[in-house]
Parts: C-alpha cells; sequence; structure tokens
C-alpha cells in the first residue's frame, strides 16, 4: 500500500486574470524563435481543457485552440487556473487520483475544499476591519460551483462583491487528477451609494456607516507608500480625498485536506496554494524582468550560486538558458515603452519621466538619465541584442559592472542611473535592481561564456 | 526552438516531481494553464502594482512585531516587544536597511554627487528592498539574529550609523517564509499562512487597479500595461508609435505624451478606463494592436 506522506498542490501560486467573457481563456505556449532569441514570442495554442461546468467533469481536450483574448461579443475571457494535488510517495510528488486516494487507505469522500479570498484595500488605507471584504467557502466535496461572495461589515444591507467561483471538478477515467478550477470576477467597479459624476459603480458600501468615501490618506509613516493610491478628488492644493471607489480583485488561499474520520492511523494530511487576481496580461507575449517566482526562488535558493545550480543534476534550465531569459524579458519590457519619454525630454513638464521622479522626490538636478541621441527604443532595443550576443560569446565579463547592485539604489549620480536595468523602477521607488540571485545568474553566464572558471565562491559585492 | 518555463510544447504532462526539487514546483505549470497565470507573469517591483504588492509578505518575517511593506517602521509589536511600536528597524544581523541618496544637486555648479537633502531629517535616505536586502538572513528562518532599532519613536528615516546610547539591540526570531506539513518536514515552496492573511498581497495595491493604469504614468511594466506600441522606425528620431492609451490609433503612429498634471483630450480618461476598460483597453501583440 502506498503511503502518502504529504499533500501538495500546484501551481502554489498562479494568478486568476479578470474577465467578464464566460468562456475561460484558452491554453497556450509563448515560444521563443532560437533564430531570434529577442524577438517576440509566438503564441500557440496548448492542450486546453473544456469543463461541463454543471457536472464538474472536463468534457473535452481541445490540443491547439485558437489563441484569442476575446470572446465572439468582444468580451476578455478570464485567465481560470487549476489548482492540481499533488501527493509525496516516498521521495517524489505525482499526481493524486481517486486510486492513489483509495490504495493509501483513504477514501475520496475523506477529501474537502476549502478557500478564502479578500479584497483589504479599503481597510488597508482606513485601518478599520470593519472595512475588510471577505469571502469563504467550504470545506467541500462536492463538485458543484461555489461562489465566493465578498462580505463587509460596512457593505449596505444584504450587499456582496462577487470574487468569482470555484468547483472542484470530477474526477474521471479520462482526467482521473484532483484538481480545483478558480474563475476570477468580471472586473467590476464598486462604490457607495453615490458614485462621482460619470462613473458607473455599483453601489454596496455604506457611506454612513464606513469613512471610505471621503478618505483622506494618512500619509507617512502608516499610510502607503507611496500615498493616495486610490481614485480621489481634489478638494483643494494640499487635499485629496476618496471618491470611494474599489474594485473586484483579491487574493486568497485555496486548501485541500484529506482526513479520514474512519481510520485511526492515517494521519490527516492538508496542503495550500495562493491565488492572485489582477487585471489582463495586455500583452501576453513579453513578461516583466523581476517577476515574483524570482523573488521566492530567492529566498530558498538563496541569493548566490552554488554547485549544481547549472542544471546538470536535474532537467532545469542552465546558467546561460536563465541568463538569456533574463536578457530577452528586459528587452521586451523595452520594446513596449518610449524609452526617449522614459529617458526625460528637455521640459521636466513635458511628461512623467525617471528623470522627473527623481527631481521630484529628491533636489536632484532635472537631467536626462542617457544622451538622448542615445535613448530611442529600437536603439534600445538593438543595444539588448548586442548584450546578448556578447553574453554568449564570451565577450561581456564586463557586463555584469554594468548592473545595479540592490544596494545601489541610493545612487542618481548619472553613471548610477545608468546601470542595468535602466529607466525601470523598483518597489522601493528607486531605479531597479535586479534580484541578487539574478545578477549572479548573468555574471556566471558571462564568466562562463569568456572561459573563466565558473565561481568557487559566491561573488561578494 | 528554445525551451522556456512558459513553453511546454510537445511535452507529455509532468507525472513525478522530486520532493526536494523546491524549484521545479515553484515554476510547475499545471495541465491547461496558460503562461499569464503564472507567478513569471506577474512582477515583483509593482509600485503600486498590478498583480500583488509582493512587499507585504516581509511584513512579519520577524517574530514578534509587524514592519511597514515599504519601510522599515515597525507597525505593531507585542508582548516584550510591544514598545518597539513606531520606532525604525535600521539593521538586519548586520545588514543595513537604509542608505543615503547621492547625485547632482539641483543648482550646484558642478557634477559632484553629494547626498540630495533639503536640510529635512530623513529626506536623503530610501529603504532598501525587503527581497533583496534580507535574502542573506532567509537561511536563518527559525533562529534569532540581532536586530538594531532606533531608541526612540521616529517617523523619519535614519541611517544604522548611529552610537550605542541611540539605538536598541534586540534579538528575534526569523519566521519562515514557507509552509511545512510538520516541524520536521521539508519545506515546500508556498509562502506561509502566518506571513500573509487572504487579501494582504493586494492591498497595497491602487483602488480601484484602473487609476493606477492611467494615472502612475510608469511604463515598465509593459507587460501587463503596455506603453508604446505599433512602433515604427524612423530615420529621423529613431522610432515611432503610438500611446497605448491613445484614443484613436488609425493614423500613422505620433506619440501622445501624458502631461504632467494636466489631461491630453486625445487620451482615454480615468471616468472613460473605469467605466468601460474591457471595451477600450486593446490587447498587444507582437508589439501591435490586437484584439
Amino acid at each position: 500500500m502506498p503511503q502518502i506522506t504529504e499533500l501538495h498542490i500546484l501551481p502554489v501560486l498562479a494568478v486568476a486574470r479578470l474577465g467578464s467573457s464566460p468562456d475561460p481563456m484558452v491554453n497556450y505556449d509563448a515560444v521563443v524563435n532560437p533564430a531570434d532569441p529577442l524577438g517576440v514570442r509566438r503564441l500557440v495554442g496548448a492542450p486546453t481543457f473544456v469543463v461541463h461546468r454543471p457536472s464538474g467533469k472536463i468534457r473535452e481536450r481541445i490540443d491547439r485552440p485558437d489563441v484569442r483574448f476575446r470572446d465572439g461579443r468582444g468580451r476578455i475571457r478570464p485567465v481560470a487556473p487549476f489548482f492540481e494535488v499533488w501527493a509525496r510517495v516516498q521521495d517524489a510528488l505525482e499526481p493524486l487520483t481517486p486510486t492513489l486516494v483509495r490504495e493509501s487507505g483513504y477514501s475520496i469522500d475523506d477529501l474537502s475544499w476549502r478557500v478564502t479570498t479578500a479584497n483589504l484595500k479599503i481597510a488597508r488605507r482606513t485601518g478599520e476591519r470593519r472595512d475588510r471584504i471577505v469571502a469563504h467557502v467550504g470545506p467541500f466535496s462536492d463538485h458543484r460551483i461555489h461562489a465566493l461572495e465578498g462580505e463587509c461589515q460596512n457593505f449596505i444591507e444584504g450587499r456582496t462583491v462577487p470574487f468569482g467561483h470555484v468547483q472542484y471538478l470530477h474526477p474521471t477515467d479520462d482526467y482521473p487528477e484532483i484538481r480545483l478550477r478558480f474563475t476570477p470576477p468580471k472586473g467590476l467597479l464598486y462604490g457607495a451609494q453615490t458614485s462621482p459624476r460619470g462613473v458607473k459603480a455599483i453601489a454596496v458600501y455604506n457611506r454612513r456607516r464606513g469613512k471610505w468615501k471621503g478618505f483622506e490618506d494618512l500619509g507617512p509613516p502608516a499610510g502607503t507608500s507611496p500615498s493616495d493610491t486610490f481614485s480621489r478628488r481634489d478638494v483643494d492644493d494640499e487635499t485629496t480625498l476618496s471618491v470611494g471607489l474599489f474594485d473586484d480583485v483579491s487574493d486568497g488561499i485555496i486548501e485541500v485536506t484529506l482526513a479520514s474520520p474512519a481510520a485511526n492511523d492515517l494521519r490527516p494530511l492538508r496542503a495550500l496554494a495562493r491565488v492572485v487576481v489582477a487585471p489582463p496580461a495586455f500583452a501576453p507575449d513579453s513578461f516583466p524582468v523581476r517577476t515574483i517566482a524570482d523573488e521566492i526562488e530567492q529566498v530558498f535558493l538563496g541569493p548566490d550560486l552554488r554547485a549544481g545550480d547549472d542544471g546538470a543534476d536535474d532537467d532545469s534550465p542552465g546558467i546561460a538558458a536563465r541568463a538569456e531569459e533574463i536578457v530577452r524579458r528586459a528587452a521586451e519590457t523595452v520594446r513596449l515603452m518610449n524609452v526617449t519619454a522614459m529617458n526625460g525630454l528637455r521640459s521636466r513638464d513635458a511628461t512623467t519621466s525617471m528623470p522627473s521622479h527623481d527631481a521630484d522626490t529628491y533636489p536632484r538636478r532635472y537631467t536626462p538619465v542617457m544622451a538622448p541621441a542615445l535613448a530611442d527604443t529600437l536603439a534600445i532595443l538593438a543595444l539588448h541584442r548586442s548584450i546578448l550576443t556578447a553574453l554568449k560569446s564570451g565577450t561581456a565579463p564586463w557586463f555584469t559592472d554594468a548592473l545595479r547592485r540592490f544596494d545601489e539604489i541610493g545612487d542618481l549620480s548619472d553613471v548610477g542611473r545608468r546601470k542595468m536595468p535602466a529607466l525601470m523602477r523598483g518597489s522601493d521607488g528607486r531605479y531597479l535592481a535586479l534580484t541578487r540571485r539574478q545578477v549572479e545568474i548573468i555574471r556566471a553566464a558571462a564568466l562562463a561564456r569568456a572561459g573563466a572558471a565558473a565561481p568557487d565562491e559566491p561573488y561578494k559585492p | 526552438m528554445n525551451k522556456t518555463p512558459l513553453d511546454d510544447r510537445d511535452e507529455k504532462p509532468v507525472r513525478r516531481i522530486s520532493a526536494t526539487n523546491l524549484s521545479a514546483q515553484l515554476r510547475y505549470r499545471a495541465q491547461g494553464n496558460p503562461p499569464s497565470a503564472a507567478p513569471e507573469s506577474a512582477p515583483a517591483n509593482c509600485y503600486p502594482g498590478l498583480v500583488a504588492d509582493f512587499r507585504a509578505v516581509w511584513r512579519r518575517i520577524l517574530v514578534g512585531i509587524v514592519l511597514h511593506e515599504a519601510t522599515n517602521f515597525v507597525v505593531k509589536a507585542y508582548g516584550e516587544l510591544a514598545p518597539l511600536k513606531g520606532h525604525r528597524l535600521l539593521s538586519v544581523d548586520g545588514v543595513p536597511l537604509v542608505v543615503q541618496v547621492k547625485g547632482p544637486l539641483r543648482g550646484a555648479i558642478d557634477d559632484a554627487s553629494q547626498p540630495l537633502t533639503d536640510g529635512e531629517v530623513g529626506d536623503d535616505l530610501v529603504v532598501l528592498e525587503w527581497a533583496n536586502a534580507l535574502a542573506a538572513i532567509m537561511p536563518k528562518a527559525g533562529t534569532p539574529v540581532t536586530c538594531l532599532f532606533t531608541k526612540e519613536k521616529s517617523d523619519d528615516l535614519t541611517l544604522p550609523e548611529l552610537t550605542e546610547d541611540q539605538t536598541i539591540t534586540k534579538q528575534l526570531k526569523v519566521r519562515n517564509f514557507f509552509e511545512r506539513s510538520d516541524a520536521n518536514a521539508p519545506i515546500r515552496p508556498v509562502i506561509a499562512r502566518r506571513l500573509a492573511q487572504p487579501g494582504e498581497l493586494t492591498q497595497g495595491l491602487c483602488s480601484p487597479w484602473q487609476s493606477d493604469f492611467r494615472e502612475c504614468a510608469c511604463y515598465y511594466w509593459a507587460a501587463s500595461r503596455p506603453d508604446y506600441v505599433n512602433v515604427e522606425p524612423d530615420v529621423r528620431i529613431g522610432s515611432r508609435g503610438h500611446n497605448w492609451l491613445a484614443r484613436d490609433r488609425s493614423a500613422p503612429p505620433e506619440y501622445v505624451l501624458d502631461p504632467r498634471g494636466g489631461e491630453d483630450e486625445r487620451l482615454l480618461t480615468e471616468v472613460e478606463l473605469l467605466n468601460a476598460w474591457e471595451r477600450v483597453l486593446r490587447f498587444v501583440i507582437a508589439g501591435n494592436d490586437s484584439e
């Protein structure tokens, strides 16, 4: 009898994306052309499950669907991720199926789900617990659709905000894996009893109970940073007030439990995963240069590279492939960004730019980051191609010195601002630094290709 | 064709993952999930963001205190640490959390890099991002590390180089970042429940998110919110293209600047995004307007 020692939910974190179409977004791959590694990725339809909602069963698998982001009526298709349950048996994880459940001594009826999601944007700002909007379903073991209704003490009596729904899919002979699907909401706008002129918001917030409408930001040190990150109106030169609007995005926790009430020798098994609801990715063939995955990976692998991190011990991408992916993502951001504008125009007031951020936050002289003649999107894109070529050919050991270290973000000298990634901000509001591990990956790739020995000792700045 | 984590073409479904291969678990793409569902599609440098305010996961990384998501301000403190509420955390395990901002001063006669201050306490300082600043202490999860705080409550930033009588030193335990099924089990790459409650990963984002699309005027989240589209080479200025928020993109590309502190009627307004974002925002494929 196989012994399950742990349960896991994979993916451990998934992004669900808003859209009002009843038809979820199909699956696709973002394919890189090796002949043009910094060219645009091609979107190719990939195996997509069609779910029969009344039964919760996967009705069919379409192997090469058309990649369309809107349905026939122009509505955006929501990204509705699947979460699979995996079981640890000995030293490996494998998909949990009803057969494995039974063979391990449990019953499929012993499996249940709980999901909690919340929108705390208002509560974060007002500091009021009564402003927390929370939805909870479970435990449930059936295959019906369970709506996530966001409830809030400061709502008008009986009103809720739909946060989407979840469904535990019915395992079948063809698709026996145990999985749950999270479907996000439509992306609707909510507010108090009266909305600003011209704004169509669904009235759910009781402005007599809560203070979100008319709220003035707390400011530092306890308020959000940056401050005033909400829809607002100016009262005078000093004061801006919230107009009381909010959205239906949320994040939350999905939990699965396998607990046998009958067999005392079987210990209860639990796992959880995270879901985040977000707007659509409007340029789906592009990806950000520094991602949540990079940050999580840095926590468990550390900021330095070590033996075995070259991918030789498993089937993970090697250092060179990962360095190439980082440069590719930087190029994908540059491609869709007006570099000339972000570099700073002659007039500080012409538009928002990195130099205007610098001069607004600090008494720094307003000057463009790079020589304006060089700062063009296509020119900088070409520079990325040169960098990638140099990395691959071993002529770029200098490149690591051009990367911004995480503790150099305060360097707003001309040289400091030109380090890479250029013209992007980190979450600290200053010029973006890659994760320390990303910097190490590029350094290792540059040195290895240059013929230097792989670093025995972690790089210490 | 190169293979990337976002490209699973022709792969048979994965049936087995090593229990110790956390990267494979983190980057596992469930059957049927498009790349835009993966954590690789979520920018970590959100400010104030699109997918998650990932700064929030670090707020409870030290047992006994809750930090502000963006700064070293102690928002809450418990038990014998309660008096630390309102103080500033200056360093962790010897790693300074605050650095000075330097550059050429406005009005200075030379380009010398110097502290960028208007003369107010701490206005030339910045707090490092938690993810990078604390990366080296994460292997110490479960053990105490030396934490240096300001001696007094402080609304202002200060550098860690204070004298001993200006600081308080405490030993605080580093909280486990990841879930584990029990104390002896190996970690799994799931952000621990105790680090972030439901709603806390998005609580710092703009409310509603549409306002940020219009107002932030920051264009380095191009994967989610493109800026410069339908770009063509131009022999005179290098390139020309449309502003993604331009209402009319049928004319030859001419970028409409987003004026600071004002509006240009050729660009979509916040009200239009609030009321009809799904209709007026367009997907961009290969750099060009698509659906």
